[in-house]
């Protein structure tokens, strides 16, 4: 059986039962089939139109939830490698448009939170700008370092502005193994992220965590 | 301080307000607005220039098959040819670029991937630049020779004396701007290339 037979079959019923309506009702088989071509098209048509703003609809939805869930690791991102307000806006509306572009690949092959800090910690290293973008150059004094210290009443902004000190010191890629160690990510985690071995991940912290050490120890001392 | 310490810092900063979660319309408009990504600039800007050639071009070819009783249509071809070359090129380019964004990648991959992404559109970027000074210069060849244009009343080019300076002229054009250009990209792009040789070393190091 041919396809077109098959085609015409399917579309106007079988050719004999159209010869027989023809011959009986003196009708047009081609206007038949015309007209359940069309009617076919037409629901086509609807099903698309219908179908199609509500899959866009349901990746939305399903990608914002995503995201209100895992926002705080792009504004911790954009914490550690940007300086200003502005700049940390940019990245963050960089890497939102990152995650949206690839989150339709995404299959599950990898935990939704490793997934995120990759796409956030490659579009913050890899970003050609950042070159552009001014490093904060207001240190602090290091009477006022020490009085941080010193003080009980240390405020919450001061503690973190002595943190991003301490970070800002360090190069693009080991501020992105101390944030993955701050957020106690384990070393697996880390190599899947990064693409580091873990043994050269577990040298690469030792030296970070010594750096660290004598950076603050350095405040300390002044 | 310990280094404890800095932990305890760094999740009492998680939760700051600014860490909380945009509004869904917010997060809606980010998506809509144009991709910030110097990459995604790189080929914003690679279409301009491809249409701004493609219109040129185009509008050079049709007023040679017209003009002067269509006796110049040899330039036409010509620019058609120079166009057709340019559309490679940039079809080439824009696959490099496209080449250069893995953002699901592991940091060590992209970055790897990045590099060898943008040295070879560094190279194309240098070889296509110097080699399109010799090709149109042996273009201009072509037509002063065979259509008998003169471009200056003196510049007697069919003559062994007349090619032997026109060769050697070619040649300091096309070595002058060939180290112009090899400026001229690292200053666009060497910067970014050390920076990310560096970071490579680091990591595999």
């Amino acid at each position: 059986m041919s396809c077109g037979f098959l085609y015409r079959e399917l579309l106007c019923g079988s050719s004999n039962s159209a010869g027989k309506a023809n011959s009986q009702k003196n009708s047009q088989p081609e206007y038949h089939c015309s007209v359940n071509v069309t009617f076919l098209c037409f629901g086509l048509l609807i099903y698309l139109q219908h179908i199609t703003p509500l899959t866009t609809d349901n990746i939305q939805q399903h990608f914002l939830e995503t995201l209100r869930q895992h926002t705080g690791i792009l504004h911790k991102v954009c914490r550690v490698y940007c300086h200003t307000a502005e700049d940390r806006q940019d990245m963050f509306q960089e890497m939102v448009a990152q995650v949206w572009k690839a989150f339709p690949g995404f299959r599950n092959e990898a935990k939704i939170s490793t997934w995120i800090y990759r796409i956030a910690l490659n579009t913050a290293i890899s970003d050609f700008r950042k070159q552009q973008r001014k490093i904060s150059t207001v240190a602090l004094a290091a009477g006022e370092i020490s009085a941080i210290y010193s003080e009980e009443t240390t405020t919450q902004e001061e503690r973190l502005a002595l943190m991003q000190q301490a970070i800002d010191r360090l190069s693009d890629v080991e501020k992105a193994l101390v944030m993955l160690y701050l957020e106690d990510k384990s070393y697996e985690e880390m190599e899947d992220i990064l693409g580091i071995s873990q043994g050269n991940l577990r040298v690469k912290m030792n030296r970070i965590k010594e750096k660290l050490r004598k950076n603050v120890a350095g405040y300390e001392k002044e | 301080m310990e280094l404890e310490l800095l932990k305890e810092i760094w999740e009492e900063s998680g939760k700051k307000p600014a860490n909380a979660p945009a509004s869904g319309d917010a997060i809606l408009r980010m998506i809509k607005k144009a991709d910030l990504s110097m990459v995604s600039g790189m080929r914003r800007n690679l279409l301009i220039e491809v249409m701004l050639v493609l219109i040129c071009a185009t509008a050079i070819a049709v007023f040679y098959f017209v003009a002067f009783n269509g006796q110049l249509r040899e330039v036409s071809w010509i620019y058609i040819i120079i166009a057709a070359g340019f559309l490679f090129y940039y079809y080439r380019k824009n696959a490099l670029l496209k080449k250069m964004q893995c953002p699901v990648c592991d940091v060590r991959s992209n970055l790897d991937s990045q590099l060898k992404a943008l040295e070879k559109y560094v190279r194309l970027y240098l070889v296509g630049g110097t080699a399109l000074v010799p090709a149109v210069l042996a273009a201009f060849y072509i037509l002063i020779r065979y259509k008998h244009i003169m471009i200056l009343p003196f510049s007697n080019i069919n003559t062994g004396w007349g090619l032997a300076l026109y060769i050697a002229l070619s040649a300091m054009l096309t070595v002058t701007l060939f180290f112009f250009h090899r400026w001229y990209i690292f200053k666009l792009y060497g910067r970014h290339i050390q920076r990310l040789k560096q970071m490579l070393e680091e990591m595999n190091g």
